[in-house]
């Protein structure tokens, strides 16, 4: 079924995040999303990608409420969940969870492995006893392959899957709609990152959740996504089916950034390939017009004067003046 | 020892003595780099790699220790040398970089003080001429206005211009051996791909032979010549790294290549090797990769296998034969597609 027939289960309009620059910068700010408008269909994995810096994860959580906003909107389910206050917002927070990064981080050291999945089943008064919640987490447990003897264990009794796979678990224990993964494999080995990637998929097919997945990692994304949003500097720079951007992208960002992985295949090797020059320029001073104009090779002077605006081609929205073919 | 290999490690053994008993981080390795080629490590966390890096610097502290083994250096063996003939020798003919640049620099000097420092300990040049060859090779490892450059501290800079620093620094003396642990993995694909093509020009214009140590395959397909695949301290397959990739023929490096999401196709369900590394000091008693492997038979719980040749200059560590594992393979195969 086509992408854009799916309901829509969340819409961010003209959202924008500064932060503000402490220390000999005061009174500027770090542009971390400018602007950014976006739609998350139901069921779907919508994939953020860019470099570092390029506001990913500030834009996943600000689209769950876990950051306020500078500006913009965030619909879910057709309501304004910004602009809520914070009761009124609680019913729709358990919808919404997100996986973070780092599982050593994120998971309390005191508490056990019962106690951290319980946790937001508790909180939100799911269950009435103590006995069917402990259900609860076995069953949980099972669903995301954690031997039911490690009930009692603590976090630093499991290795870096492991400890992702309890994460998951606490984030799925509320039926969420949506679920954020947050850079969810960067911090395992390859063979354990294929294991927590096909377990996100079966359990995304087993729940019908929608999947807002942010990552650096571009082959990851080919693997996982439907759609793929590429930003660059605080802004999407293209979005569209994944396929289509991996085979055709149109923007030249996407283009290099597709280029510059390195392929486990030597054959593969291009010798004197085109490389981005230069590095990412500063989030506190972006530069006039295309953000990514001081890096992009088709840049001219029309670039450095104009924003490019959206525009739409083939199902697939992109802001550039010189697009490519595709 | 031929006078074409920089560095010949030969049955290496590293230990680090625990409360809990002996492991050996690096178990009988053998390893060649030859002169100007690129030679890579390839494994997961924990399997030796750096370790193996870290025994050739002789930057093993305790409670490690290396027990065994020969570490010629130009023929010449590093493991007789005396501390102060190793200190000589490092940052001077062998240089290493690191994978975070920001913690391997000093926080508290410019960074053309510290690319300076090794030409000061090593080469006693006067001081004009210290900083006329740190602007050169800042302008050779493509830093740009390299001379204001050099009065900037680390934090000033980008992970990748504090990347091409530390590489600065590394090449500065024209070592004949650069070893370069996990050197892009801290930066961003489009910063890391620069920073390969450096290293690759260097090689090209100095003949420097370089030990690269990466988990990333695509790394090592583009960047080396031969390949070693490490896993729980041992070598378990080593090749060319065309024949490598044609080839693979060691359950553990064709599981871990399967269980990578390509960029070039799609596949509706990765292969994930089963189960986690093993503990070091807990190994299986035959084959350390027998718990995880789907081939393994009663012989690979018991006995620990021999490198074998089963292609000119490509040597697994596996009883099985190529042709069993090929089929066995495609079975699998058909079976995850269907």
């Amino acid at each position: 079924m086509p992408e854009n027939t799916k309901p829509v289960l969340l819409a961010a309009e003209h959202l924008v995040k500064e932060f503000p620059v402490e220390g000999a910068k005061k009174g500027t700010v770090v542009h971390a999303v400018s602007d950014v408008s976006l739609t998350l269909y139901e069921g779907e994995t919508l994939a953020l990608v860019g470099e570092s810096g390029c506001g990913k994860s500030t834009l996943g959580r600000l689209l769950i409420r876990l950051l306020p906003q500078t500006s913009g909107k965030v619909l879910f389910a057709g309501q304004d969940i910004l602009s809520m206050k914070e009761k009124a917002f609680a019913p729709y927070r358990r919808q919404m969870q997100i996986i973070f990064q780092d599982p050593y981080a994120s998971l309390d050291p005191r508490m056990n492995v019962t106690q951290i999945i319980e946790e937001p089943l508790r909180a939100n008064g799911v269950g009435k006893t103590k006995a069917e919640r402990q259900e609860k987490v076995l069953a949980l447990m099972d669903l995301v392959g954690i031997p039911r003897e490690y009930a009692k264990r603590f976090p630093h009794q499991f290795s870096g899957g492991q400890r992702q796979r309890i994460g998951i678990a606490r984030a799925i224990a509320l039926d969420p709609k949506l679920v954020v993964c947050d850079e969810p494999v960067s911090a395992l080995d390859v063979s354990i990152q294929a294991q927590v990637l096909n377990l996100l998929k079966d359990l995304q097919e087993q729940k019908h959740m929608t999947y807002l997945f942010i990552s650096h990692d571009l082959s990851v994304v080919r693997h996982i996504s439907n759609r793929v949003a590429v930003m660059f500097l605080g802004k999407i720079c293209e979005i569209g089916p994944t396929e289509e951007i991996y085979l055709h992208p149109i923007h030249p960002y996407t283009k290099f950034l597709l280029a510059s992985v390195p392929n486990p295949d030597p054959t593969k090797r291009s010798e004197g390939e085109a490389l981005l020059t230069g590095d990412i320029p500063s989030p506190v001073t972006p530069p006039s017009g295309c953000r990514f104009r001081t890096r992009c090779p088709f840049a001219d002077a029309r670039c450095a004067e104009e924003e490019p605006k959206m525009q739409e081609r083939d199902g697939r929205r992109f802001a550039c003046h010189h697009p490519l073919a595709g | 020892m031929s006078k074409a290999n920089t560095l010949e490690i030969q049955h290496l053994r590293t230990v680090f003595h625990t409360r809990h008993g002996d492991l050996a981080a690096v178990n009988d390795v053998s390893l060649t780099v030859p002169k100007g080629k690129i030679v890579g490590i390839v494994g997961e966390s924990g399997c030796g790699k750096s370790m193996t890096a870290m025994s050739v610097m002789q930057l093993i502290r305790k409670p490690g220790e290396i027990v065994s083994g020969k570490i010629l250096f130009n023929g010449e063996d590093l493991l007789t040398k005396t501390p102060r003939e190793m200190q000589a020798i490092r940052g001077d003919r062998i240089s290493m970089i690191f994978q975070e640049p920001m913690t391997s620099l000093n926080p508290v000097y410019t960074v053309g003080h510290q690319v300076e420092e090794a030409l000061r300990i090593h080469e006693h040049l006067p001081k004009e001429e210290l900083q006329r060859r740190a602007i050169e090779i800042f302008e050779a490892v493509g830093i740009p206005e390299a001379k204001e450059r050099l009065a900037s501290y680390p934090h000033q800079l980008s992970g990748g211009l504090r990347q091409r620093v530390m590489i600065g620094m590394a090449m500065i003396c024209k070592p004949d051996l650069l070893i370069a642990d996990e050197p892009t993995t801290a930066l961003d694909v489009t910063i890391e791909a620069q920073i390969l093509a450096l290293m690759k020009k260097l090689r090209d214009e100095n003949g420097t032979s370089i030990l690269l140590i990466t988990h990333n395959m695509g790394v090592v397909a583009k960047m080396c010549d031969f390949v070693y695949v490490m896993y729980a301290g041992r070598v378990m397959e080593q090749a060319e790294v065309f024949e490598l990739f044609r080839n693979v023929q060691h359950p553990y490096t064709a599981g871990l290549l399967q269980s990578i999401p390509r960029i070039d196709h799609v596949v509706d369900r990765l292969y994930a090797i089963p189960g986690v590394v093993p503990n070091l000091l807990h190994l299986p008693d035959g084959c350390s990769f027998c718990t995880r492997c789907r081939y393994a038979d009663d012989r690979c719980f018991s006995t620990m296998p021999e490198l074998k040749e089963i292609a000119p200059e490509h040597l697994i560590r596996c009883f099985s034969t190529n042709s069993a594992l090929a089929q066995a393979a495609e079975q699998s195969e058909e079976v995850q597609h269907a």
